[in-house]
């Protein structure tokens, strides 16, 4: 399993859509940027929010991707992926590389240990994210896969866990840890792919 | 050496940024030389996307907030009339490229074989201000009467020779602005403007050639400087095209063997249109005509061909009809491109 849907290209038409937005930002075009920010707002957001659990946090981080791509649109690779993927990989890089910040800065002043995995102080956004059930911030996709495929992925990308760290936190060997985040994802993508095509069916 | 055996195993903690530093470096050096480690790596990172369902927004102020960072961070395209559309994105997309050079970058030989991108800048700002002085906006040394684009572009790159690339850079995106503001304020209307640039053409038209040297030259200190760009949007590249086999007859009817009252037909895939050109300018083009030859080719390498920067001879092109007049115009094509 797996293998056939992670390789099913990519519809040509989604593609064309994302370079063609790229383009669009590589001349200026700042009615590009706002239609970029209003399609990719609430993914950006969403993921900075379940990985900082800080609004201020994940404002800061959600300006930062956009004003990337604004800047440095030519680092978006179309032929690499999509401009989804892309914009949720620099969000989570940046929500993670705050929550580990903080988290060694904890660590180094012997600080009292706050919340687990929360960035200190901000302004939470209210019971969306200060909800610290973690089924809770999973999506219905992730939910659906095996309890233990779902505990080692949230473990990694929600709490920004090293495969390391989640191997110790969970009590298995660094190499059950790998190959289950990667069984996780392949699972979610077949998932997702699903989900996809029952849209395209609707449609 | 080959990391495959390492790489899969942590496809799945990379896609999640669950690695370590050196990790994620030994990841992303492997993905590119292993097409199926690239493709699980894309899949997986789709996934990754999937992982939260992205039903927060921001508040309520922070879209506000962004627009005015971006616009302090980067300038957008300045505002300009539909026709002047390509040489606004034109600008942007240059100053996006010029900006991320390093001080050696500006040093570099970018054409013409003796020009280096500070020169090339300097010659693209001479040019503009041909077209800035032609719509009233004061240029910088001021022009002289009768002063041609070479003799122009003469007396700019002696003044910004003695000035840094990021001065030239200044003045050269303050002079676009400030013609991109004469041509929205109307005064004077672009029907009653001429602009000499080698050919004498209508405002609308300049404006276009300009947005057309300006891609040519991005290309050149692109390639010099190993930067990545794009090529222009397709509404931009359109009207590039369009003037080019406009102008086409003009360098056909002093280079290619008569007789002269023949048609060429371009198809420029791409561009959604073919156009039939006559090999001389006073020929006129009736409604039905049969051209004596017919290019396929696309559009983008159609304009770097009469922009200079394509061998005739080797560019891929596809020709129906009479071989040896086709190859004739191909190779006069690139002699509508402006030195350098």
């Amino acid at each position: 399993m797996g293998r056939s849907a992670l390789s099913q290209p990519r519809r040509t038409g989604a593609a064309h859509d994302d370079a063609r937005l790229r383009d669009r930002l590589v001349h200026g075009d700042e009615t590009a940027f706002a239609e970029l920010y209003e399609q990719f707002e609430s993914l950006v957001f969403t993921i900075a929010a379940r990985v900082t659990h800080d609004g201020q946090a994940a404002e800061d981080v959600t300006q930062e991707v956009f004003l990337a791509m604004w800047q440095r649109p030519l680092a978006f690779e179309p032929a690499k992926g999509s401009l989804r993927g892309w914009l949720a990989m620099m969000a989570h890089r940046r929500a993670v590389d705050l929550v580990r910040r903080e988290e060694a800065h904890r660590r180094t002043s012997q600080d009292e240990r706050l919340h687990a995995g929360a960035v200190s102080g901000g302004d939470p956004v209210g019971d969306q994210v200060t909800d610290a059930d973690t089924a809770q911030r999973l999506s219905t996709a992730l939910k659906a896969l095996p309890r233990h495929l779902g505990r080692a992925i949230a473990l990694a990308y929600l709490e920004g866990h090293t495969y390391r760290e989640v191997a110790t936190e969970l009590g298995l060997p660094e190499g059950t840890a790998k190959s289950q985040l990667r069984e996780g994802l392949r699972r979610l993508a077949v998932a997702l792919n699903d989900l996809h095509a029952d849209d395209g069916q609707e449609r | 050496m080959d990391n495959h055996e390492t790489v899969v195993h942590l496809i799945g903690a990379w896609a999640l940024d669950a690695c370590s530093t050196v990790e994620e470096k030994l990841v992303e050096s492997h993905l590119g030389t292993c097409p199926a480690c690239t493709e699980e790596a894309r899949g997986l990172r789709e996934a990754a996307a999937g992982i939260v369902d992205d039903h927060l927004r921001p508040p309520a102020g922070a879209r506000a907030r962004l627009l005015s960072a971006a616009r302090s961070r980067r300038r957008p395209a300045p505002a300009a009339p539909a026709y002047a559309a390509p040489y606004a994105a034109q600008i942007a997309a240059l100053e996006l490229l010029l900006s991320d050079l390093a001080p050696e970058h500006w040093r570099r030989i970018a054409a013409d074989g003796e020009l280096t991108v500070h020169d090339l800048l300097a010659h693209l700002a001479a040019t503009d201000g041909l077209v800035a002085a032609a719509v009233g906006v004061p240029v910088q040394p001021p022009t002289e009467p009768g002063e041609g684009a070479a003799a122009r572009t003469a007396a700019v790159l002696r003044r910004e020779r003695q000035r840094s690339p990021e001065q030239t850079m200044r003045s050269w995106r303050a002079q676009a602005d400030a013609v991109c503001h004469a041509l929205l304020a109307g005064h004077p209307s672009p029907g009653s403007v001429t602009v000499d640039l080698g050919w004498p053409l209508p405002l609308a038209d300049a404006l276009t050639a300009r947005a057309f040297e300006i891609w040519i030259h991005r290309e050149d200190i692109a390639a010099a400087t190993g930067r990545r760009t794009v090529t222009p949007l397709p509404e931009h590249l359109h009207p590039m095209a369009d003037l080019a086999v406009r102008l086409l007859p003009r360098v056909t009817s002093r280079r290619v063997a008569p007789p002269l009252d023949r048609y060429v037909r371009w198809r420029l895939t791409g561009a959604g249109e073919a156009w039939t050109v006559p090999l001389h300018p006073s020929m006129p083009v009736p409604a039905v005509v049969r051209p004596a030859a017919v290019l396929t080719l696309d559009v983008v390498e159609f304009c770097r061909l009469v922009g200079g920067r394509r061998d005739p001879a080797r560019i891929a092109v596809e020709i129906e009809g009479d071989t040896t007049l086709a190859r004739e115009v191909l190779a006069a094509a690139p002699a509508m491109a402006p030195v350098p």
